[in-house]
């Protein structure tokens, strides 16, 4: 967390005074100093988080998943929590339960960290006292017997109602998407005990309230808490839809355990295949990221040119959009022969009529459009008055270029990069059809054995790599873009 | 102090528009430290023509010469780096600091870093843009008039021995232009640089202009200081173009030190009144200026005043404000004229002390010569 303070005595101040409070110097222009804050504890904890997770389901893990022998295993460690000797825990529905609804909480936390470009929160101490009472609850209720265990959760609900009231009266608490999460993870948890609760009730001969009250006053403690937090920050209609998503997240999470439904599918079968989802997405990523470079590398300098020589404009820019309504199975029909005689002829290379390369030089082809054309409007769009002061100074071309139009026309140049982005992510998809493997694998394999399932949970994983990639490339933009530019009157 | 700019026969026709010279056989020919303002109603050609000096816009036919020497055998690069260029839209660059448009030129030729950040802070000085609070500025942050005077300031970056402006001062507003253009001319008057100045406002050429080159359909028409355009305008277009109130124009130029009468009749204020009422019976006049023992300026008696009595002059002197400083304009005195029923004004210097008195006559005389 960064806080101001003056140049001069270096004693922290607020942003917009003029005068020290402390050593009374004028001040031109405050400097910034960085304090340890619960932002950067949140940042490790959700990294540290991320990673766990992911371990869990790699077999070098301590432990492997599912031997409930080994006193380290993911597993044995959630049976201990519960202490339900039940056998239907055999199943791995609860694992994926319990594990694949945070990963999905933390996929929207991160989302809403870098949409929001969230500054403080209190995320992180709520977050664990979640936690901690997702685990301690039920047995505190019971342990308490039924009388006090009302009074103890009625005194807890009033401190988490008081806490939470005060923090928003004081604005220190997040945005609503936070507690989005919180709400979302609240749900499932809930839900969560709310079949637990089910199930003991199954297994259990004679059960009266007071047996499984735990659960049902932790339900309550839970219930009451997001009501608090929806009604303190349903301020505006966007929040509605936030708490929409997390809602349907979290009954989606909750059939993942109870029974795949069509929706809840594609997320067991990420639960499954982690590791395979993983390395395709890592494919997919080369192969874009790779097209990506070359089309950068030959669409802007060819849309530099191009601004310079109208003919040849028209030309080029004409062809690109040809080329941009070549459907993409086409071309990449189109490749397979070409390269393959290619290969035939040069030994020097070899491999290269199908898999990667004619994807990657198919999806370099298809950038190509957005690309020159935003580098050529962009360029053209600088002011002129500016390029003929520049020129009028006595600059070269070169000089021209590299001091005024490029930098003037960066943003612009990068939209059309981003849109080349999340064009090539979607149309690699087809990629996996010649072999270059990719996202597109889950589609086609799904198809082919009419495992839906794998198909939407492809879908899914490339929406959500288009997404993740345009908020990186946007705060990109942002870095490339010209202080001068970013000032408005 | 000899020619730096030596425009001859210059022509200037563009390929498709064979018919239409844009320039035509232009020639003049410009002292160092002067500005010449090319003047012209739209389409003349004075844009063209000083776009030519720079080499924006090339040559057809004729020479243009700087200090002797043939723009056209010089590297164009090098030529443009030596000469200062504003044009109308600012075309500051808004990707830079305030420093480092200004810098633009020194960093191109090459200079060192420190050398740089002094010419940068003494030239913001000079536009009167305080440097610690304009340097890291943007170009979007301040207003037209600033912008402009960073725009000069940027042209005189590597103090070029001629500047070329293109109506620099046409996109702001009035109030800000007066200011900037007198602004400017103290500035010219500092570093007395080579400017050629395109308007297309008689007024603004003949307050900024040593010469006036008044142009029609690419020729010229007259190159002459602005005294003896006002007074001798070269033809009927010259006389339409200046305006049909060029003598009042006139006044603007002259000041009214020219035009007054010296030593005018005074009586100083411990005399008698008795002595004043002979004075005004001998000089047959109204009134009579009443000055202290450093003749400076008290004020007036007449013949009502001096009914009144009294030991001293002074004791029966009326105040009045007819009086302008010998600097001031024809224009300024002609007004102050009007607006008092005195008759004249008194003309004072700058410790009120009195020089002599302007009256309409006077004025009259001198715009006539």
């Amino acid at each position: 967390m960064e806080i101001a303070i003056c140049p001069s005595c270096k004693k922290e101040i607020q942003e917009d005074v003029k005068f020290c409070p402390h050593c009374s110097n004028a001040i031109v222009s405050v400097s910034h100093k960085s304090i340890f804050s619960w932002q950067w504890a949140e940042k490790i904890f959700l990294f540290a988080v991320i990673l766990v997770f992911i371990g869990f389901f790699q077999p070098w893990f301590p432990g492997s998943i599912l031997d409930q022998e080994n006193p380290l295993s993911a597993y044995g460690m959630l049976l201990n929590v519960s202490s339900l000797d039940i056998d239907f825990l055999e199943s791995y529905n609860i694992l994926r339960m319990a594990l694949i609804v945070p990963i999905f909480a933390m996929l929207i936390y991160l989302l809403a960290y870098l949409r929001t470009g969230m500054q403080k929160s209190e995320f992180l101490p709520i977050f664990l006292f979640i936690i901690v009472c997702i685990s301690i609850f039920p047995f505190l209720f019971n342990l308490a017997g039924t009388f006090f265990g009302i009074i103890l959760s009625l005194i807890l609900l009033a401190g988490i109602t008081f806490y939470f009231k005060s923090a928003f009266r004081k604005g220190r608490l997040g945005y609503a998407s936070y507690f989005l999460i919180l709400f979302f993870i609240c749900l499932s948890v809930f839900i969560y005990q709310l079949d637990l609760a089910q199930t003991f009730y199954l297994k259990l001969e004679s059960l009266n309230f007071s047996e499984t009250y735990g659960f049902w006053m932790t339900w309550f403690v839970f219930g009451m808490l997001i009501l608090i937090i929806v009604l303190n920050f349903m301020k505006t209609i966007e929040d509605f839809w936030l708490m929409l998503a997390g809602v349907i997240l979290s009954i989606i999470a909750y059939n993942t355990f109870i029974n795949p439904l069509f929706i809840s599918g594609p997320f067991a079968f990420f639960a499954d295949n982690f590791r395979v989802v993983g390395i395709h997405t890592a494919t997919h990523i080369k192969i874009v990221s790779i097209a990506l470079v070359i089309a950068i590398f030959t669409g802007v300098p060819i849309g530099i040119y191009i601004t310079r020589h109208q003919t040849a404009a028209d030309i080029v820019l004409y062809l690109a959009s040809i080329m941009i309504t070549i459907p993409s199975i086409a071309l990449f029909g189109f490749m397979m022969p070409i390269l393959s005689s290619i290969d035939r002829a040069w030994d020097a290379v070899s491999g290269i009529g199908i898999g990667a390369v004619p994807a990657v030089i198919a999806l370099a082809l298809y950038s190509q459009l957005p690309i020159i054309r935003n580098t050529y409007i962009a360029i053209r769009n600088v002011d002129p008055a500016t390029i003929e002061a520049g020129r009028g100074m006595g600059m070269t071309n070169f000089q021209l270029l590299k001091q005024l139009q490029l930098p003037l026309s960066a943003p612009v140049i990068m939209a059309g990069v981003r849109t080349a982005v999340v064009m090539s992510i979607a149309i690699a998809a087809i990629a996996a059809y010649i072999g270059a493997g990719g996202l597109g694998l889950l589609v086609s394999e799904g198809l082919q054995m009419a495992t839906n399932d794998s198909v939407i949970a492809g879908a899914i994983s490339m929406g959500m790599l288009a997404i993740l990639a345009d908020i990186f490339l946007q705060k990109v933009e942002d870095w490339i873009t010209p202080t001068g530019l970013k000032i408005a009157r | 102090m000899g020619i730096m700019l030596s425009l001859q026969e210059v022509t200037k026709i563009y390929p498709g528009a064979e018919h239409i010279k844009a320039v035509d056989s232009l020639s003049f020919d410009l002292e160092e430290g002067g500005i010449c303002t090319l003047v012209g109603p739209s389409g003349c050609g004075k844009t063209t023509a000083m776009k030519m000096i720079n080499r924006l816009i090339p040559i057809t036919s004729g020479k243009i010469l700087i200090d002797d020497q043939n723009i056209n055998r010089m590297d164009t690069i090098e030529l443009r780096r030596n000469i200062g260029y504003v044009i109308q839209n600012i075309g500051l660059f808004p990707n830079m600091t305030i420093g480092e448009n200004i810098a633009t030129i020194p960093k191109l030729k090459g200079w060192d870093h420190d050398r740089i950040a002094e010419k940068v802070e003494s030239l913001l000085e000079i536009v009167n843009l305080p440097p610690e609070e304009f340097m890291d500025r943007y170009p979007r942050e301040l207003s037209g008039g600033q912008q402009q005077r960073i725009g000069v300031a940027r042209a005189m970056a590597v103090d070029p021995p001629i500047m070329l402006m293109d109506e620099p001062f046409g996109a702001i507003d009035p109030i800000n232009r007066e200011y900037l253009q007198n602004e400017f001319l103290k500035i010219q008057e500092k570093v007395k640089k080579t400017i050629v100045f395109v308007t297309h406002d008689i007024d603004e050429a003949i307050k900024m202009g040593d010469k006036i080159c008044l142009l029609k359909d690419g020729k010229l028409v007259q190159f002459a200081s602005p005294e003896e355009l006002l007074t001798e305008p070269a033809n009927e277009f010259v006389r339409d173009f200046v305006g049909g109130d060029r003598t009042l124009k006139r006044l603007n130029l002259l000041k009214i030190k020219a035009a007054m009468r010296p030593d005018p009749p005074v009586i100083m204020k411990d005399e008698s009144p008795e002595k004043a009422k002979s004075m005004l019976n001998e000089l047959k006049a109204d009134h009579l200026i009443v000055v202290d023992d450093e003749k400076r300026l008290m004020g007036y008696v007449d013949h009502e005043a001096l009914v009144k009595k009294a030991d001293e002059v002074g004791d029966v002197t009326l105040s009045t404000d007819a009086f302008l400083p010998a600097s001031s304009s024809l224009k300024d005195g002609l007004s102050e004229i009007f607006t008092h029923d005195l008759g004249y004004i008194i003309v004072v210097d700058d410790e009120k002390k009195v020089l002599g008195t302007l009256r309409e006559d006077g004025i009259k005389e001198i715009l006539r010569k």
